[in-house]
């Protein structure tokens, strides 16, 4: 009765490990995506508005991402390194305040900072060779 | 995250191969695939604990990753042999009626001095005397003493055996273990009665056991004086 009782509680507690990874697999993976997708695209919106000079519509497109941003920045600290999340952070606060000071220039390095972490922490979540080693 | 899971079985294979394969003198007591979880397991919980910037599924995804596959691993042993040849390696014999197997010595790379070290650590001083020492999957050295260097048995010279049982734990700290109490066929109306006869209260109580002689061994506190108390039963089955 004993053993038996064992063997049960391996065999729910193997089942429980198998679920709880199943989660952990598919969910971040689909955050990290779904963000890095819409992030992109906002990004791409930006630095064409900037390219036109259209600061206005920048700025637009910069509150659309801090949006974006703060709706998942703590779930994503719940399964990304947080100095990554936090680097992401730091990066759209600044994109934001150039966009503010209209520094054409200066705001594309900080679009291509958000665009490299973004697209960084979606590929960290993607099997791949050079992933796993 | 399953990035981090394949990673994590890559480093256990990884990881159970080189202890595999450094021999059984680095085992101790465990089996490979247990030693392996217990070395990474430790270092895995440590990183995300000692760090708050790293989340703590990176600790999670990887114990959990190492818990299924030692647990498919335990079963695959269970069920069939070769695996279980693979996974715990073959038992060795290293002495062969006194006699020293010098390349099996070699083959699990242990020095005549780890021999004779793990034949003192079972009190046999010479080679000569053991018929058979065998290196178990786990690292643990099984002596087989020859004949005339065995220990005497009850058996050996016809004499009644003791009953050997271990004591059923009745009382700790002045409190009764009713599931003990059962098991040893008694109430708690006989215990009160056993310490009342011994002039003692529950309260005062240590510890008391049952022995498999009937013998009822109780201690009392140290407030009380920390004495033994050996109550025999008269008429006890043993």
């Amino acid at each position: 009765m004993i053993h038996s009782n064992k063997r049960i509680g391996a065999l729910f507690s193997c089942i429980a490990a198998v679920l709880l990874l199943a989660a952990l697999f598919i969910f971040p993976n689909r955050l990290a995506w779904a963000f890095c997708n819409d992030v992109t695209a906002l990004v791409d919106d930006a630095i064409a508005d900037v390219k036109r000079e259209d600061f206005a519509a920048a700025e637009a497109a910069m509150r659309s991402i801090d949006e974006r941003f703060h709706g998942v920045s703590d779930t994503m600290k719940l399964f990304f390194d947080h100095e990554d999340v936090d680097e992401l952070s730091a990066s759209i606060a600044a994109a934001t305040r150039l966009v503010e000071q209209r520094d054409g220039a200066q705001v594309m390095v900080e679009f291509e900072n958000i665009r490299n972490v973004v697209t960084y922490l979606a590929e960290i979540e993607t099997m791949g060779f050079y992933n796993l080693f | 995250m399953f990035v981090l899971f394949i990673r994590a079985i890559i480093l256990y294979t990884l990881v159970f191969f080189v202890i595999r394969m450094t021999g059984k003198r680095q085992l101790c007591d465990l089996q490979p695939f247990d030693l392996v979880m217990t070395l990474l397991i430790a270092d895995l919980a440590s990183q995300p604990a000692s760090n708050t910037g790293i989340p703590l599924v990176y600790g999670i995804v990887p114990i959990l990753a190492l818990f299924l596959l030692q647990q498919l691993i335990a079963f695959l042993s269970l069920k069939s042999e070769g695996v279980r040849h693979v996974v715990c390696g073959k038992p060795v014999v290293l002495i062969s009626r006194g006699i020293v197997d010098e390349a099996s010595l070699r083959s699990v790379r242990y020095t005549l001095s780890d021999l004779m070290e793990q034949l003192r650590s079972k009190d046999v001083f010479e080679p000569s005397s053991v018929e058979y020492a065998i290196l178990e999957t786990n690292g643990d050295l099984s002596v087989l003493l020859k004949g005339p260097s065995q220990p005497v048995t009850y058996q050996a010279l016809s004499l009644p055996s003791p009953a050997a049982a271990p004591p059923y734990i009745l009382m700790q700290d002045g409190v009764v273990h009713y599931p003990s109490l059962r098991q040893s066929g008694r109430d708690e109306a006989w215990l009160t009665k056993q310490l009342a006869n011994a002039g003692l209260a529950k309260g005062a109580v240590f510890f008391a056991l049952l022995r498999s002689d009937g013998v009822l061994h109780v201690q009392s506190k140290d407030s009380d004086g920390e004495r033994a108390y050996y109550i025999e039963q008269k008429g006890q089955a043993k």
